[in-house]
């Protein structure tokens, strides 16, 4: 129920939020449209609806906005946006408008952005592996179709150019089904964002993809509603053309700063830190979204990156998160400053449900045993790597010497990869093997005699 | 008509909202969105909306119900999965699909189902609240009594059988403020506690048949118990039983088990042991429609007293135990797991296309799944129980489906399931499960695997007896904050009728965050962790909602609601708010602890930090009922447990050989508790349940034991020697002993100690 009436009734402005009074007829949600005097359009949003009085909140700086000549029309409309295939390949806004050029969508299907809950009686539990290219991912913390992995990150670390790189890279082995990514960037800076652009245009990865763009200098207040635009374009792609979409969220501090930052101009009473109390509800009904449903080919696997303020994983965010996704991959700061990319640091990652996506079938056989094997001798590797900090390189033993080394290699030759290597699961598993051939092979116990002769680079 | 002034998110003001009281429920807007007034002032009503509000206009109508939110207790609720406001999820998927839509509200039961009604009380009887006026069957295990609702009485002016709706009018009654109608199922607001007569002191035990519960940390009925995280067991097959391995041959399980002997870790318990593989053992699992290669760390073996044989029309063969599940194939080609005691001639079972092995012998080649990817449902012409006793073995597969191929011909065999121990074998008639607040994929684990248990008391499926609640993390938070309460109404519909309930919450602690947020919502003053300060009296009042009661109505009759609450606390500590203040009303805590569950020792109840207050209550009633020395024997118990913790920690220094042999006694002793008592086989179909009395005798012959033992070491007796004697063994078989046969067990047993244990003592 559109409306061209437009009032002139503003009488505060405060922060983010602009008070409309004398308004008929607003509803909670509703988007607004805000023309100023000079003529310079924005969008808004109802976040209280009172009788004569709407709070709205603008998209953009209220800069230059006035009391008395900005003008104010209620569309009548909550949040929607068309969904068609033709979003693949195209750069919109937080709001899922066009911002590369190219002209508005044009689609009959216009889908609220509040996604409704999975019913957990549709629900299918999630088992199919999704090679993403990166060794410490798909060898150690594997991605399987429906789930939610959040990149556990902090500032100066490079997560966005691994997400662009898992962007480019991500594929389903069984290739015959369709694969697309819903990128969704939330306040990242300018640089970054030319830097996806140009990287997704000249990989070829805009193809498959469709990309939702919020930058460091746009409203914040759009990164709130950003990611559900871009799970709903993901719904669409899944449930209704039956793809296989990985999203990926960059970055979801920033969505709950904005989050924060709505809360405490509504004068809400703030909980942990100053997020509002109801930071673990929002935040579930965003990473709830990804999943796979009975009876429907598409799934939605959800990558958030999220930077954990000064590496705090107690913080609220990553804290309610990890409540909410399965499992977690850490990209630690000590492995970025000794120049290995990508940094993630496999011991404290968790996949929890990698061990229905390996295997026979869907990897490789040997995959679980390989991958255990790397874990403990790392483990044990690292853990010698501090000792030797205590006790000095010679007060070790040979045989834990070699396992020193090993740790060494495995960062440098296992995780470190080329931001452009794309490393198949059977040129990751191979690479495991051949570090593991440095080490005895009577202990290689995880793995099984006959992998060992089929696939063992000893006396190779 | 009420008017909407202000929406803000999921909370709403209206004005002059027509006869609004506090917790009435009210529909909002066009759409008819469900809230609860939560605050009045003057005209003007806050409600909270169980729903997005998105859209919702000032000057929208707000309509009350004149009713607080009340869940339907009528005939049908049972075998039912409901949502936190007790909306059907299975309905709700068949109306609008996979995504849970705004303003639908499908009836919590089917309205039309007609049910047979036969009453039990005559024209011209009076009747008072709570009296029951007849009966419907409502599933083959539980008898719906329908009651005369709480606050009416009067004189029965007309009753008849008859086939009625849950809604529908079954008599009438006139009374002095005239005719008043009794219908099927009635309404009931979940935040009010249904009225008993009075509530009885918790004097008699639950029993669940599990020695740790029963004979340590009882639990009363109408008690109240909080647990920590999950349960978990397994089942087995006969060791003849073939295994399908990766490179394609076949080998019977038994020899599976000797050939990892030599290289694996055994672990012995009694008349149970299990070894971890040097090395994997590679197989093959049926999961999600296919054949995957999975592998398995763990081969466990253990004994069972009767296993089943079950032929199949193509000649597949294969023996497991009876709580053993195949995995059947019904008329639809839906597959569902049933325990190889339920399956019957003519019932089909998931078998492997491609036969394995030549009756079970080892053949070879070398096989690829894909060779066998194709399962079918095969008939079964023959099941026979046969009485051993059976060495039983399982192969522990706990990422791949959780079964492996094996059996003559290649039959999907099925091993480790989730333990519902409790709801199973507890003395309780009705079991509800309230998932609150979990993750979405993990509900859906809890959603496939309970429709498939079984009663053992009945045979039937155990969601003849069971309703489910699931609310996850996203669905609307003031659903799941309302979910518990929904879930206890229900308990307590069902107590009323005079039965025993247990009420499973899981987990608490997502139901105290979505108070907390809601309490956010209403910018009341935050307590402790930002929880409500009335946290505390919330928990209270829901634990309260427990009881053992007599229940309304002219015949006395009781029933009781036993709740049993898990507590999920961040990162596992407990000092936190929610579990404190649950730790502070609930009298039970069943410690569960990963460390015991990873050494198999089952239950995993720690038996250092539970504790039950009812053991004083229930006292009386053990020494009644089953003897006076229970309660000593129990103290006693604990005594040598607490003592064995403190030698364990000089054992650890000194070693176990430079303790002396009274303290070496201790030990023994102590161990004995653990391994012959305190573990209990889920899978052993003796084991699995143990009586009371069985329980106190087998207690007695430990305690027996430890005198004897205590009377040969100061005779100078060394506690090794001992062990090697007979009487050990015979001992540690207790727990596999037949019910009928415990007490001639224990009497042949106790001579059997007196003889060997005073012989070598007195030969010193």
């Amino acid at each position: 129920m559109s409306s061209d009436m437009r009032y002139k009734t503003v009488s505060k402005i405060a922060g983010p939020l602009l008070f409309v009074e004398r308004v008929e007829n607003v509803g909670y949600n509703e988007m607004v449209e805000i023309t100023l005097s000079n003529g310079e359009r924005k969008t808004g949003q109802v976040l209280e609806a009172r009788k004569g009085i709407a709070i709205v909140q603008i998209f953009g700086p209220t800069t230059g906005l006035d009391v008395q000549n900005t003008s104010v029309r209620f569309t009548g409309e909550i949040a929607r946006i068309p969904v068609s295939d033709e979003m693949i390949g195209r750069v919109f806004n937080g709001l899922g408008e066009p911002r590369d050029g190219m002209g508005s969508l044009i689609s009959d299907e216009k889908v609220e952005i509040v996604g409704n809950a999975i019913n957990p009686y549709s629900r299918e539990e999630p088992s199919e592996f999704i090679q993403t290219g990166i060794s410490t991912i798909d060898g150690m913390n594997t991605l399987v179709r429906g789930q939610k992995l959040p990149l556990f990150s902090g500032s100066g670390l490079p997560h966005n150019r691994l997400a662009a790189q898992i962007a480019r890279q991500a594929k389903v082995l069984s290739s015959s089904e369709g694969f697309s990514i819903v990128f969704a960037a939330m306040g990242i800076t300018s640089e970054e964002a030319n830097f996806f652009i140009d990287e997704f245009r000249s990989t070829g990865a805009l193809m498959r993809s469709v990309l939702f763009l919020n930058l460091a200098s746009d409203p914040s207040m759009e990164r709130t509603i950003l990611p559900r635009v871009a799970l709903t374009a993901a719904e669409y792609l899944a449930y209704e053309r039956e793809m296989h979409v990985l999203v990926i969220l960059t970055d979801m501090t920033n969505y709950a700063e904005a989050l924060r930052e709505i809360s405490a101009a509504r004068e809400e009473v703030p909980g942990r830190r100053g997020y509002p109390g109801y930071l673990y509800t929002d935040l579930s009904t965003i990473y709830e979204r990804a999943g796979k449903i009975k009876g429907r080919n598409g799934s939605i696997t959800q990558l958030p990156i999220l930077s954990m303020p000064s590496d705090d994983m107690t913080h609220p965010i990553p804290d309610l998160t990890g409540y909410i996704t399965e499992g977690q991959i850490f990209v630690s700061r000590d492995l970025h400053r000794r120049g290995i990319y990508p940094p993630i640091n496999v011991l404290p990652s968790l996949s929890r449900l990698m061990n229905q996506g390996i295997g026979k079938g869907r990897t490789r056989e040997d995959h679980r045993g390989v991958a255990d094997q790397l874990y403990s001798a790392y483990g044990r590797g690292t853990d010698l790597k501090s000792l030797s900090a205590i006790v000095g390189m010679e007060a070790l033993g040979k045989e834990d010497r070699t396992y020193l080394e090993f740790a060494n290699q495995f960062e440098a030759k296992f995780v470190n990869q080329s931001y452009n290597e794309d490393r198949t699961i059977e040129a990751t598993l191979d690479k495991g093997w051949e570090l593991m051939a440095s080490l005895p092979e009577m202990e290689m116990n995880r793995v099984k005699r006959d992998y060992i002769q089929k696939y063992g680079k000893w006396g190779k | 008509m009420g008017k909407i002034l202000r929406v803000a998110g999921p909370v709403v003001i209206g004005e002059d909202v027509e006869g609004a009281k506090m917790y009435d429920v009210v529909r909002v807007g066009e759409m008819g969105l469900v809230g609860e007034i939560i605050r009045m002032e003057g005209d003007k009503a806050t409600i909270q909306v169980y729903e997005d509000t998105s859209g919702i206009k000032p000057g929208d109508k707000v309509e009350s119900t004149l009713r607080p939110l009340s869940v339907l207790l009528a005939p049908g609720v049972l075998k039912s999965i409901y949502d936190g406001i007790q909306r059907p999820l299975d309905v709700i998927r068949a109306q609008t699909g996979d995504f849970i839509k705004r303003g639908l509200y499908p009836d919590p039961v089917d309205l039309k189902k007609k049910w047979k009604f036969v009453p039990s009380v005559k024209m011209g009887e009076s009747v008072t609240a709570g009296d029951v006026i007849g009966t419907v069957q409502e599933t083959s295990i539980i008898e719906h009594r329908i009651m005369v609702p709480p606050g009416m009485e009067g004189v029965i002016a007309d009753i008849s059988e008859g086939q009625f709706g849950p809604v529908e009018t079954v008599a009438h009654l006139s009374s002095k403020s005239g005719s008043r109608e009794v219908s099927m199922g009635q309404y009931w607001p979940v935040r009010s506690p249904r009225p008993v007569v009075r509530k009885l002191p918790p004097e008699i035990p639950l029993i669940t048949g599990q020695r740790v519960i029963d004979t340590f940390f009882p639990v009363a009925k109408g008690g109240t118990v909080a647990v920590p995280g999950p349960f978990g067991s397994g089942k087995c097959v006969t060791g003849d039983t073939p295994v399908l391995l990766r490179d394609g041959s076949v080998v019977k399980i038994e020899e599976l088990y000797e050939k990892s002997r030599v290289t694996g870790k055994r672990t012995v318990g009694i008349g149970e042991e299990y070894i971890e593989t040097s090395e994997p053992v590679e197989l093959f699992s049926y999961q999600d429609g296919e054949i995957v290669e999975s592998e398995s760390n763990l081969i466990y073996k253990g004994r069972s007293d009767t296993v089943v044989k079950i032929r199949t029309a193509t000649g597949r063969e294969v023996r497991v135990t009876p709580v053993h599940k195949l995995f059947r194939v019904n008329e639809k080609g839906d597959i569902s797991e049933t325990m190889s005691s339920h399956l019957t001639k003519g019932d089909r079972i998931l078998c492997t296309k491609n036969r394995i092995g030549n009756n079970g012998a080892g053949s070879s080649g070398m096989m690829m799944a894909q060779q066998i990817n194709e399962v079918f449902a095969d008939e079964i012409v023959e099941t026979e129980l046969q009485y051993g006793p059976f060495d039983v073995f399982d192969l522990s597969v706990p990422d791949y489906g959780r079964n492996f191929i094996g059996g003559y011909g290649g039959i999907v065999l099925h091993n480790t399931v989730v333990q519902h121990q409790l709801a199973k074998w507890a003395d309780s008639e009705v079991v509800i499960y309230v998932g609150c607040g979990e993750r979405g994929n993990e509900m859906t684990e809890i959603l496939t695997t309970f429709p498939e248990l079984t009663d053992p008391k009945t045979g039937k499926p155990l969601m003849e007896r069971t309703i489910l609640i699931a609310n996850t993390s996203n669905m609307p938070v003031a659903a799941r904050e309302a979910s518990i309460y929904t879930g206890v109404t229900m308990a307590e519909y069902f107590r009323d009728m005079g039965y025993n309930v247990a009420l499973m919450a899981d987990s608490t602690s997502r139901w105290a965050e979505a108070l907390r947020e809601i309490s956010g919502r209403l910018e009341e003053m935050p307590g402790e962790e930002g929880y409500p300060a009335y946290l505390g009296r919330r928990v209270a009042e829901f634990y309260e909602r427990a009881g053992n009661s007599v229940v309304l109505g002219q015949k006395q009759r009781t029933g009781s609601v036993t709740i049993i609450g898990a507590v999920s606390p961040p990162g596992g500590d407990i000092s936190e708010p929610v579990s404190q203040n649950t730790l502070r009303v609930t009298r039970v805590f069943w410690g569960l602890d990963a460390s015991l569950a990873q050494r198999r020792h089952f239950p995993s109840v720690n038996w250092l930090t539970s504790y039950s207050l009812y053991s004083e209550d229930v006292r009386k009633w053990f020494e009644k009922n089953v003897s006076q020395e229970w309660h000593s024997q129990y103290l006693r118990s604990m005594e040598i447990l607490q003592e064995e913790s403190e030698l364990q920690e000089v054992a650890q220094l000194v070693g176990y050989d430079a303790l002396p042999e009274n303290e070496k006694e201790v030990l023994d002793v102590a161990r004995a508790i653990r391994e012959y008592f305190l573990q209990q086989s889920a899978f052993d179909d003796v084991d699995t349940y143990c009586s009371l009395k069985k329980q106190f005798l087998i207690l007695k012959s430990i305690l027996q034991m430890d005198q004897l033992e205590k009377y040969a070491v100061s005779k100078g007796a060394a506690v090794s020697d001992l062990n090697s004697l007979s009487y050990r063994e015979k001992l540690s078989r207790f727990k596999e002993v037949k019910e009928g046969d415990v007490e001639q067990y224990f009497t042949s047993l106790s001579k059997l100690m007196e003889d060997e244990i005073k012989g070598r003592a007195d030969k010193i």
